[in-house]
């Protein structure tokens, strides 16, 4: 069947926009041009993996641009394949801005795009069919700048080896992907980390065979805890006062949203409308900000990330009743650990740890709780399986966990709670 | 577009599960394929259903449809018994059609999808 596009900027696009915007006038204001180009240089001509934080390698204003473009680049694709948005859109898209802050470039990105587009082409499929798999695929990115930008290579070969295992990459992540689902049964929200936390380990593994190993990376800026919290802060509010005015100056809907246990798929921005979602979306941003302030540990391009991930699931499963249990269980793991609580390892396992929400929210906040717990342990150690390529390192355990979890709860556990529950209808895109 | 039998038999699988977990106690299904859709009938025997729970099906199932997120989450639908994804049913589907009758007790579902 020939799939007709219809091409249309959405109000919500506009809205997305704007933000991506004002990330860029951000960068412009915290840096001089001179600067910004002198980071960018960094950013896109240095190892990628984890953990770089892109506003210590290349400052505030060329991360936060890099972030900006790099969104705005993935709504145009999202815009001319004449999408309607989503849940699930509005999510990956706060995912790419945040991790344009750590990891993804407006560069490193294209192969595994492109490599999805080809997989498209060899299926005879429109390429709309798989942008979703594909901008989440971009998990990945690191690669082409390790093989490009390292040394392992001389700079050519490098780089044509770079851009052909990435492109090789994206082109058998979608059936990778919706394969992975499966084994989780979509109680880890981060599914295309688990499917590229395998890949990438499969590729690991093929590269240490030949004596190919990734240098450690950390980079980890600290003392912008109140720069940052300011604009969070406003970026947050903002999103509510906008989801207020969206849901005809309400909270309406938000109590039902609180309510669903937000497994794979639970798209709250079409259930309960767009104003419900963004009012969602900026409460859980306030709230994760002002634990990472509480606790001590530093807001910087990797916890930004993992901030606007959480924001941007707050349109597609995750709300403060099924994420707080989760992260109230990391924490105490990371308490018991042996390291320290601000460590950055801890915080990013923290604030990812969400992903797993959906056991909190169908099985209870002791299984929410547990679940945290159990992917502090596994995803400490795993990073270096797939040699840190695979950005969302957290979306890997949580596959783990859920995986491990899942049966064992379903077994014993009698109650659950259900999707099918008070849903009201609000269908204004 | 890969797995189209398997995708129409987790629909109806979803929505044997939506029946089931309001206690249908009679299940009849019919699919016919033709060159370019399928149209799933399903008739189920349910003592009460509530409006609510009416209504709830009906705006999951009137989902829009979204190829996209059927690419990449066709594999959750029809797999877990302690809950439903209805709203992947409706995103799977062009059209969707929900009538009950509390004298006969018969749940009509009607889905279409368009390849």
């Amino acid at each position: 069947m020939k799939i007709k596009i219809k091409r249309k900027m959405y109000k919500t696009y506009y809205i997305l926009l704007v933000y991506f915007i004002f990330f860029i006038v951000f960068g412009f204001i915290m840096s001089s041009p001179h600067e910004i180009l002198e980071g960018f240089k960094k950013i896109l001509f240095q190892s990628n993996i984890l953990i770089t934080d892109y506003i210590e390698l290349g400052g505030i204003g060329a991360a936060f641009i890099n972030s900006g473009l790099l969104s705005i680049a993935c709504l145009f694709i999202i815009v001319m394949l004449g999408l309607k948005p989503n849940g699930a859109i509005v999510a990956a898209l706060w995912l790419i801005s945040g991790f344009g802050l750590f990891g993804k470039n407006i560069i490193n990105v294209w192969p595994v795009i492109f490599g999805v587009w080809l997989y498209s082409k060899y299926q005879k499929e429109h390429f709309l069919n798989y942008v979703l798999i594909a901008l989440f695929g971009t998990t990945l990115s690191p690669t082409f700048n390790e093989f490009s930008f390292t040394g392992i290579f001389p700079l050519w070969q490098g780089i044509i080896f770079g851009i052909l295992t990435s492109v090789f990459i994206g082109f058998i992540l979608p059936p990778l992907a919706s394969y992975c689902i499966k084994l989780h049964q979509g109680y880890s929200l981060y599914n295309t980390g688990f499917a590229a936390g395998l890949l990438g380990t499969v590729l690991m593994s093929f590269l240490r065979l030949f004596g190919i190993n990734f240098n450690k990376r950390l980079l980890w800026s600290t003392g912008h805890n109140l720069l940052f919290g300011i604009f969070l802060s406003i970026l947050f509010i903002s999103m509510i006062i906008i989801g207020y005015i969206l849901n005809n100056k309400s909270f309406k809907n938000l109590f039902e949203i609180l309510e669903q246990p937000g497994r794979l798929i639970t798209d709250f921005f079409l259930i309960y409308g767009k104003g419900s979602s963004f009012i969602n979306m900026g409460i859980l941003g306030l709230v994760f900000t002002v634990f990472i302030v509480v606790i001590g540990a530093d807001l910087n391009g990797p916890t930004i990330g993992g901030i606007f991930t959480i924001v941007g699931f707050g349109s597609f499963g995750k709300h403060i009743k099924n994420t707080i249990p989760v992260a109230f269980g990391a924490l105490l793991a990371s308490f018991l650990s042996i390291w320290d609580l601000t460590s950055p390892g801890l915080i990013l396992a923290i604030l990812f740890s969400t992903n797993l929400a959906p056991i909190s929210g169908h099985f209870g906040w002791e299984f929410g709780m547990l679940s945290g717990f159990i992917h502090v342990c596994i995803v400490m150690q795993i990073g270096y399986l797939h040699g840190g390529i695979n950005l969302y390192n957290n979306g890997f355990s949580g596959g783990i966990v859920a995986i491990i979890l899942v049966p064992i709860i379903s077994a014993f556990r009698q109650k659950f709670i259900s999707g099918v529950d008070e849903l009201k209808k609000d269908k204004d895109y | 577009m890969k797995h189209i039998t398997l995708r129409n038999i987790k629909l109806v699988d979803e929505l044997m599960s939506f029946c089931y977990k309001y206690g249908a106690k009679k299940i009849n299904i019919n699919i016919e394929n033709t060159d370019n859709k399928v149209i799933i009938d399903l008739k189920a025997y349910i003592e009460h259903i509530s409006e609510k729970t009416l209504e709830i099906l009906n705006t999951l199932l009137s989902a829009p449809r979204c190829r996209e997120m059927e690419e990449y989450y066709w594999n959750l639908s029809g797999n877990d018994d302690t809950d439903t994804e209805l709203t992947l049913v409706g995103m799977m589907s062009d059209e969707a059609e929900i009538n009950y009758n509390p004298d006969t007790k018969l749940l009509k579902i009607t889905l279409k999808r368009i390849f």
